[in-house]
């Protein structure tokens, strides 16, 4: 019920837009055009638009680059009645009669009078995806901006590969490699013996991080740690009646999503782990510290592993033996 | 079993709708046979495999012609270790995606004792008792994933409508260890609880880019059940009863759950030097479990979630962030909790009836992130980059230090962090990368003893990926000191209704180095090697007991906790001649930690009365080898590739992985597989 205004509001707005100019309402309109990257990104202004098929005419040497995109998503998904920009190969590289104007004495393309994009800094490389990507409603992008990528010199091109093949997406499979260039730690901390099967290319580090920025901090789909990490283990998402404050707010207080040298991803061993926040067992009905020999000491059972006792440590709806939250088991 | 049928059904039925095959048909399947071996315990060893001998296969089949594109991605190890993708594109209005997979997850079953143990009390009171119930049972869990996605986009205008189907599915065995709690002697056992855990997710959205904005709208429904009865042990004398009876009682629940929720997105262009970009989510987590004996169990959170990002590039040198974050969490739980039992005929009057619990009320949460972020580029190969972050927490319900039965955590907490970055590409040395970075954080009121109250980190970080192509490396390091002397542990004292306070001071450190080379040392010879190395060292003030009303504590300070971590990984591919490669890649990882609480005190007041009096060694002899670690873990793939004539590939491949603890045997263990398969491309 709560989202019916939303809905209701989405419908008026669609409603206010239909009945304006189509070709206006699809075009991008920037609110601050900045015009130095677009200089960089026009490229030469002395060359002009030739199209893909007359540029490969003159040279056959990238027929194979170009039939890979012609069946990638971006050959095949325009069409002029959509408005949406042509992509071909001058939308990139910039227009290309320069570079062709000379062939039959050169052999081979002018490359410098195609924009160099490698030189480019990495906010114009990315204006040359934005600039469609803007008009043809692109939520995955609505965070890129004001994201960390963006802000750390990285691009579009960093990760999107356009000419290795019909494929333009970075596979689950082949993900977290591309991201290791980069975050090389993370690789460190997956080789740990408690990880997340990355390494066995059974999750892909974009199952948790969406790397075109999200509302959460380190790129985390979800605002919250807590909210992606539920999303597959829900049996903790709650909230239970018997809350454990900690998990409330953020699953790596004692986790490492990404490996631990401990079983089941924890960043210290037990007890440790607990520790470092509660006290530990000794009371007057439990000698648990008191020196005996192996077979009548209660340090294993109560300085080993919290959780065994502690087994509903995040959280629970049924009240401990003595009616507090303490996440045993009954 | 229908699952694994769907998806080749599903690329067969529209592979033929495809009609004829066009050039850019491609296809490529492989089928083979892989054997299994493993010795001792190969679940660390092997943690996400199934070792069984298994038919295997791969199908990779892809028609790219014209406007209406397919393909199907899949591989097969065995019945509960598969993935299957199809994808189908017509002409970028229709896309629909059908992912399934499985993973096989091992796990592990801790050592109990088997018959029952009793552990005598060092002081001559009640005796404990630790038992295996279900001593030798193996535990694993199968997961399954599958999903469906639709994309639909109207025809003429840049508008789309999103439908999504996600369903995860756990099911298998896993070791269960528990405590009854209060019984005459404290009783802690394990035994197989069996798993079958739905999550199921349902998202609809439209998108549009409506001339200077775009907007979205996504409504979510996520859904939890636990499709196993709920867990019910006889449980000795309970502290909310008199007598001794023993009773049957449910726990260690999974309740079932349900998040809603209604998220409302805008943003601008993408590509102007000042972008907005703001988003709304109102929504519910309810939970919905199936507690009978006792109740009313109530416990449901609202919350809402708001984001908003400005950027502003006022010249090609500078850009301006502003992000906001606001997350605002109402939970409501059950006031009282009435309990009752299973015990037939329930004890519901008298000396055994179990009385009412009141229940503290949970915490609720508002967090408010505000982050600015400036960045100037003094010339195309530097950039500078100044973040500033402040987190504003608001936590209701805590409770303040000497009440009990609260959560005595901080009401206000602001956390700051100011970043420093730089990024650096010499216009001399193309492919040459480096960053490094300077980081303060600090908290006002940390409100866990994990949290910085105060810390420095350092990072730098080359890539070198010269243009020759024949090598490249990768460098990286990063040093992060931090403290917190502004944490206590608070413990019941001998005045009933105050607390004693234990100031707990704390400093880590975290380390790590990385290090990745790439190189073809000789002609069609490619070589990675990588090298990390991650070091934790904590040294903090732990409180040791809970008794301060008897003197039964021992504080301990500067404890020290230290983790070290070595990996190294190496791969080489080598194409021996034109139709013939071998690869190869070997890992091994080293892991040490150790705990060092020291204190030996000599302490009286223990019960039975007997006993009261006298004076008892009270000592950490012991405690630092249960947290002690010392584990090794490596592995190996070799393998030939061979295609005897165009188009058949031959394919065989060795694999070998072991674990080795240093300091025990109970997963120790190792696994290899063989494969061999031919694969066929047309």
């Amino acid at each position: 019920m709560r989202s019916l205004p939303l809905l209701c509001g989405i419908v008026l707005l669609l409603t206010a837009s239909a009945c304006s100019d189509l070709a206006t309402l699809r075009s991008d309109q920037p609110l601050l055009p900045v015009h130095d990257y677009e200089r960089m990104i026009v490229g030469r202004l002395d060359a002009d638009y030739i199209g893909n098929d007359q540029c490969l005419a003159k040279c056959h040497k990238h027929d194979t680059i170009a039939k890979n995109f012609q069946a990638s998503i971006h050959g095949e998904q325009i069409e002029a009645g959509s408005g949406l920009p042509l992509v071909n190969c001058e939308s990139c590289h910039g227009p290309g009669s320069l570079a062709v104007a000379h062939i039959d004495e050169q052999q081979k393309c002018d490359f410098a009078t195609l924009l160099k994009i490698k030189e480019l800094p990495a906010q114009a490389q990315a204006l040359i995806c934005l600039k469609c990507h803007s008009a043809s409603s692109t939520p995955v992008l609505q965070y890129w901006n004001a994201g960390n990528h963006a802000n750390s010199d990285v691009s579009c091109f960093s990760c999107h590969k356009l000419h290795q093949g019909p494929q333009q997406k970075v596979s689950r499979h082949d993900v977290a490699e591309l991201c290791y260039n980069c975050h090389q730690a993370v690789r460190s901390q997956f080789s740990n013996v408690s990880h997340h099967p990355v390494p066995e290319h059974k999750i892909g580090c974009t199952d948790c991080h969406n790397p075109h920025g999200t509302a959460g901090e380190h790129n985390l789909i979800g605002t919250t740690v807590r909210e992606m990490c539920t999303r597959c283990h829900m049996e903790y998402q709650g909230p239970f009646v018997y809350e454990h404050a900690d998990v409330t707010e953020d699953c790596t207080n004692c986790h490492n999503p990404h490996g631990a040298p401990n079983n089941n991803l924890l960043r210290v061993a037990q007890p440790f782990l607990c520790m470092q926040c509660h006290a530990g067992h000794q009371e007057k009905n439990h000698p648990v510290l008191v020196d005996a020999p192996a077979g009548s000491s209660f340090k294993p059972a109560f300085y080993s592993r919290c959780t065994d006792c502690h087994s509903a440590i995040h959280g629970t709806d049924i009240p401990s033996g003595k009616g507090k939250g303490t996440f045993i088991a009954r | 079993m229908k699952a694994k049928l769907i998806l080749p059904l599903l690329a067969t039925a529209l592979l033929l709708a495809v009609g004829p095959v066009a050039a850019t048909t491609t296809s490529k399947l492989s089928l083979g046979y892989r054997v299994t071996d493993s010795k001792d315990q190969p679940n660390r060893a092997a943690e996400y495999y199934k070792l069984k001998d298994s038919v295997v296969g791969t199908a990779k089949i892809s028609d790219l012609s014209g406007r209406r594109h397919f393909s199907f991605e899949g591989t097969y190890l065995n019945e509960d270790d598969y993935s299957g993708e199809l994808h189908f594109d017509q002409a970028g209005l229709l896309r629909i995606n059908l992912f399934g997979e499985s993973i096989y997850h091992n796990l592990d079953h801790i050592p109990y004792p088997a018959p029952i143990e009793t552990v005598n009390s060092p002081t001559g009171g009640t005796a404990l008792f630790r038992e295996d119930l279900n001593p030798g049972d193996d535990y694993h869990l199968d997961v399954h994933q599958s999903s469906a996605h639709v994309r639909a986009k109207l025809p003429s205008f840049p508008a789309h409508i999103n439908l999504n189907y996600w369903r995860l599915d756990r099911r298998g065995k896993k070791q269960l260890r528990f405590l009854d709690e209060s019984c005459s002697g404290c009783h802690l056992q394990s035994r197989s609880q069996n798993v079958n855990r739905v999550t199921e997710e349902f998202t609809g959205s439209i998108d549009a880019h409506i001339g200077p904005i775009d907007l979205i709208f996504e409504q979510l429904v996520r859904i939890f059940r636990d499709e196993e009865p709920l867990l019910v042990d006889a449980f000795d004398r309970h502290n909310y009863r008199t007598s001794n009876d023993a009773a049957l009682l449910v726990h260690d629940e999974n309740p079932d759950s349900r998040l809603v929720a209604s998220t409302v997105k805008a943003h601008t262009s993408l590509s102007g030097g000042l972008n907005g970009a703001a988003a709304v989510t109102l929504g519910t987590r309810t939970n919905q479990s199936r507690i009978n004996t006792l109740g009313p169990v109530e416990a449901e959170t609202d919350f809402i979630k708001t984001s908003g990002d400005i950027t502003y590039i006022p010249a090609p040198n500078l850009t301006f962030n502003l992000r906001y974050r606001l997350l605002d969490m109402n939970t409501s739980n059950s006031d009282v909790q009435v309990l009752t039992d299973l015990t037939t005929p329930p004890n519901t009057a008298g000396a055994n009836a179990l009385p009412s619990i009141a229940v503290r009320d949970s915490i609720d949460l508002t967090t408010a992130v505000y982050n600015a972020t400036g960045t100037w580029r003094p010339n195309r190969q530097i950039a500078i980059k100044a973040d500033l972050r402040r987190e504003d927490i608001d936590r209701s319900n805590t409770g303040a230090a000497g009440e009990t039965g609260v959560w005595l955590l901080p009401e206000k907490e602001t956390r700051n962090r100011l970043r420093l970055s730089a990024y650096v590409h010499p216009a001399a040395l193309r492919g040459l990368k480096f960053n490094t970075r300077y980081q303060y954080r600090t908290s006002d009121d940390p409100a866990y003893a994990t949290i910085v109250a105060r810390g420095h980190e350092g990072f730098a970080g080359l890539t070198w990926m010269p243009s020759s192509g024949s090598w490249g490396l990768s460098l990286n390091g990063r040093v992060a000191r931090a403290s917190n002397d502004e944490h206590s542990i608070f413990q019941p004292s001998a005045t009933p209704g105050i607390e004693t306070e234990y100031p707990i001071h704390r400093r880590s450190e975290d380390d790590n180095i990385g290090a990745g080379i790439w190189f073809t040392p000789k002609d069609r010879i490619n070589c990675t090697l990588s090298y990390g190395y991650i070091r934790n060292r904590i040294v903090q003030d732990l409180v040791f007991g809970m008794d301060s009303a008897n003197n039964l504590v021992v504080p301990d300070d500067d404890v020290e906790y230290t983790q070290h971590v070595h990996s190294a990984v190496l791969a080489a591919n080598w194409q021996l001649a034109q139709r013939l490669a071998l690869i190869g890649e070997g890992h091994i990882s080293w892991s040490k930690a150790r705990f060092n609480p020291q204190f030996d005190v000599q302490m009286t007041g223990f019960n039975p009365t007997a006993v009261n009096a006298t004076a008892f060694t009270v000592n950490s002899d012991g405690l630092r080898e249960f947290s002690a670690l010392d584990t090794r873990q490596m592995g190996f793939v070799a393998g030939v590739d061979w295609e005897p004539v165009d188009t058949w590939t031959c394919l065989a491949r060795y694999s070998y992985d072991n674990y080795q603890d240093q300091l025990g045997d109970e997963f120790d263990g190792s696994a290899q597989t063989v494969t061999l398969s031919v694969a066929k491309a047309w």
